[in-house]
């Protein structure tokens, strides 16, 4: 018998970017990078558990525009044509390096590499990869949970409760039209709770939800078991609490193990290292260096020079990696089976993005995780939280405290002298869609008006995305997410007024749901 | 045409002299040969000119590369990639990016005229752009969906709308130490007030009146305390101070010299949250002491980074909770 759980939670998210109006765009690699390098890998780890007869059990949300964009065609084809690329190149790169073997084999590995992931991608998956996580979620091996529809930063938008309702509403309904079910857990944007989100959950029969250390222990009243067991919220959904010292060994780019120095450099792309003339085909119109996704060397040490990368070195470091995560797990639950009553959960969320694309091995290191979880040891097991809470229904009713897991455990990132201005608009674009969807309650299923009313509740979703505030903290592309939260103003807008002065203009309202085409199933009236 | 000009000139004089000196006629024979050729050049280049804008009429292809091209070029005003890179590259980077931008500049900043500038905008296209987009269309061709694409420069960013016509201030929580605040204010509303103000009008200020309103239904007149903040017209929003595990209201509004408060609009009210454990303590679930009194828990790294920014250390705000958080920020009017 065991002692205690692992729940790994994976958060998978991107924000929507999908730009028709240009033959390619920038942005749009930021999805075609974490396919290669995050989906696909994770895909092939839960393929060759399941041909090695491994049981596992993970947790993983993919919110609605990552959904959105993994099922829209035209993405699809773009991603194609983005491996295709990567494809073409490697053939140019095993020549190139044709007289430095060691440069050679990576090269060959690259081919292979790029080549395995069109054909999980292209042939295996229709490329459709979300019937990849379907088919692992209806095994029973993975719990695919939902996020609110657009990933809004749900504690800042709150003051407007129609808001949050439609931000979570629609994101159900969006999950039940992919994987033929209700969502079980969600998990908040940037784990933002405040108190007048889990009422709502509740309305759709959400169970559970994740939050950050601080959001349970500073519970009321206290909470006994601390973050190693969930609370009932006075809405009756529970909340699980994140565990630092898990986090930390994964997270941490010094101190935890995507640090280590065979690991791959993720700052050594051929993009920015080979010749300017020769890699020109392979980089966007403007010509910018940009990242390719071949990267030769590994991180070495905390010097300039770099030494190649070896695929088996860091293979069997990521393999020592996860021993050394499964033994501090099991001291863990040892320590904590011997002061509480019941077998602790360990929570150990983390953005899937890092598996793969930060840290390249992330993916191997889940497999031999999960495998030596299988055969090493017995005293811990792998778990979903839907489970825990199968297993221990009876839990402690307590009010979490409101907090993220954002830099500082607040809101600050998203709300700063970056991007503050943005939430005068947000709350008055929600105020107006409300004032919208009461006044015109009835209008005909295929009239213009309808289409219009249906568009202004996609543009301001599309507006409530976290990532717009979050990018123009970071500083990085802060243009880019300045234009989308202007653009989507002005749409809003532009619609609200047209809408009312009953002038829509019908080429426009096209060209506009042409670009901004997630939830086409969408019913404003849930803004009623 | 002034070369054309010339020759004629000099042709007809000799014509004129008549003298049948060989060499005259050797030399009157070679420089015929060579206007006739200087004739036929100019035919034959105005020919595939005609020829060539009479296809491009009929193909559009003038239309369709240079457009494409002033799409390519639009994109260096967002086109970067969100991951981190080195300094270095960025640096590198930058240099390619300019030499490659200084070949295409006839494209934005030609002094010549548009009909001018047609004939270059075409080198340019083609000079540049030569092996990139061929790969793309081939490929696009493949997998894409098969439409052609117009492509137009990008529409300009739209501005925001400098108000909604609003008379209200909204209170929002950002830390337990830091609330934001946001206000629009109705010029004739504020006219009204200041009209009943009389002579007393020209010497207000404009004040965020912050009540603490912890423990109580907020009525207006039933606060704990209340601290006065001096704003300027032009501000729109501004962060305050504030204390964990606190409520609190705003009014904005005219504070005149005989401390008469006029308010324009009341927020909403929000509490910051606790920082520190709860003191109270569920009998039925009697939490474990040594769990909490070892200072067991490590934390997530948002919790990290929260603890740091409290003054105590983390055994004691998990004991006894703790009294401030540190904001960063300076509390200042900020950008809004």
């Amino acid at each position: 018998m065991g002692k205690g759980y692992l729940a790994l939670i994976l958060h998978a998210h991107m924000p929507f970017v999908r730009h028709p109006e240009y033959d390619e765009y920038l942005e749009e690699d930021w999805l075609f990078e974490s396919i290669t390098e995050t989906y696909i890998p994770l895909i092939h780890v839960f393929d060759s558990l399941i041909e090695e007869a491994i049981d596992f059990r993970i947790t993983i949300s993919l919110t609605p525009p990552l959904i959105s964009m993994l099922t829209d065609a035209l993405l699809q084809s773009r991603y194609i044509r983005y491996l295709e690329k990567r494809i073409e190149l490697t053939e140019k790169e095993i020549k190139r390096t044709e007289h430095k073997p060691e440069f050679n084999r990576l090269a060959r590995w690259y081919y292979k590499y790029f080549t395995q992931a069109r054909y999980v991608y292209d042939e295996k998956y229709q490329r459709n990869i979300v019937q990849a996580f379907k088919k692992f979620q209806d095994m029973g091996r993975l719990e695919i949970i939902t996020s609110a529809a657009t990933h809004a930063f749900l504690p800042l938008i709150s003051n407007n409760i129609n808001a949050i309702r439609a931000q979570i509403h629609i994101a159900v309904n969006h999950y039940k039209k992919h994987f033929d079910k209700k969502p079980r857990g969600i998990w908040l944007p940037e784990c933002a709770y405040d108190q007048r989100i889990d009422q709502i959950l509740k309305e759709e029969e959400i169970r559970f939800f994740i939050m950050e250390t601080h959001g349970i222990l500073f519970a009321s009243p206290r909470p006994k078991y601390g973050v190693y067991a969930p609370l009932y919220c006075p809405s009756g959904i529970a909340a699980f609490g994140r565990d630092g010292e898990s986090s930390k060994e994964v997270w941490s780019s010094t101190e935890g193990y995507p640090g280590d120095f065979s690991y791959r450099e993720f700052y050594r792309d051929i993009g920015f290292d080979l010749d300017y003339h020769y890699i020109r085909p392979y980089l966007h119109g403007d010509g910018k260096r940009s990242n390719i996704g071949i990267k030769y060397y590994r991180i070495t040490g905390k010097t300039d020079h770099k030494e190649p990368y070896s695929v088996e070195n860091a293979l069997q470091k990521a393999a020592e990696h996860a021993g050394n995560f499964l033994h501090n797990r099991e001291k863990q639950v040892e320590y904590l089976a011997g002061i509480i009553d019941r077998k602790p959960v360990i929570v150990a969320p983390y953005d899937a993005e890092l598996f793969g694309h930060w840290w390249f091995e992330g993916p191997s290191w889940i497999h031999f995780l999960i495998r030596k979880i299988a055969f090493d040891q017995k005293t811990i097991s792998l778990i979903t939280p839907i489970e825990y809470l199968n297993l221990y229904p009876d839990n402690q009713i307590s009010t979490p405290s409101p907090s993220s897991w954002g830099y500082k455990g607040y809101n600050e990132y998203w709300q700063n002298e970056n991007n503050d201005w943005i939430y005068r608009h947000l709350h008055k674009a929600a105020e107006r869609m409300v004032e919208l969807a009461k006044r015109y309650s009835y209008a005909n299923g295929n009239s213009i008006q309808n289409r219009a009313l249906n568009q202004a509740a996609r543009e301001l979703l599309l507006l409530q995305s976290s990532d717009w505030a979050f990018i123009m903290s970071t500083g990085r592309m802060a243009e880019y997410a300045v234009k989308r939260t202007k653009e989507h103003i002005f749409r809003f807008n532009k619609l609200y007024e047209d809408i009312q002065s009953n002038a829509i203009d019908d080429l426009w309202l096209s060209d506009i749901e042409s670009k901004d085409t997630i939830f086409p199933d969408i019913d404003y009236r849930i803004y009623q | 045409m002034m070369l054309l000009i010339q020759v004629k000139f000099v042709f007809c004089n000799y014509l004129k002299m008549l003298i049948m000196d060989k060499t005259i006629i050797k030399e009157i024979f070679l420089l015929s040969i060579e206007v006739i050729k200087a004739l036929g050049q100019i035919l034959w280049k105005k020919m595939r000119h005609f020829v060539g804008f009479i296809r491009d009429k009929i193909f559009r292809i003038i239309g369709i590369s240079q457009q494409k091209e002033a799409t390519e070029q639009e994109w260096g005003v967002t086109g970067e990639d969100i991951w981190p890179s080195t300094l270095e590259t960025e640096h590198e980077e930058s240099k390619e990016v300019q030499q490659e931008k200084k070949e295409v500049q006839p494209v934005y900043e030609s002094p010549f005229t548009s009909e001018e500038k047609q004939g270059i905008t075409d080198e340019g296209a083609l000079s540049i752009t030569a092996e990139a987009p061929r790969r793309r269309e081939d490929i696009e061709q493949k997998y894409g969906d098969g439409k052609k694409k117009e492509f137009a420069p990008p529409p300009p960013i739209p501005e925001l709308p400098e108000g909604y016509k609003d008379n209200r201030i909204v209170l929002m929580m950002r830390d337990p130490s830091c609330l934001f605040t946001y206000w629009e204010l109705r010029q004739d509303l504020i006219q009204n007030v200041l009209s009943t103000l009389g002579p007393l009008a020209q010497r207000i200020t404009l004040v965020l009146r912050v009540y603490i309103v912890t423990g109580t239904t907020f009525t207006g007149n039933n606060a704990r305390r209340y601290f006065d903040i001096e704003v300027a017209d032009t501000t729109r929003s501004r962060y305050i101070h504030g204390e964990p595990n606190t409520s609190y209201c705003i009014d904005i509004g005219f504070l005149s010299p005989n401390g008469t408060f006029r308010i324009l609009s009341r927020s909403n009210t929000v509490q910051t949250p606790p920082v520190g454990i709860s003191e109270i303590v569920d009998e039925k679930w009697m939490y474990s002491k040594e769990l909490y009194e070892e200072g067991y828990f490590s934390l997530g790294p948002g919790s990290e980074f929260m603890f740091k920014r409290v003054q105590k250390d983390r055994h004691k705000i998990l004991k006894e909770g703790a009294l401030s958080f540190i904001s960063s920020g300076d509390f200042v009017t900020s950008k809004g």
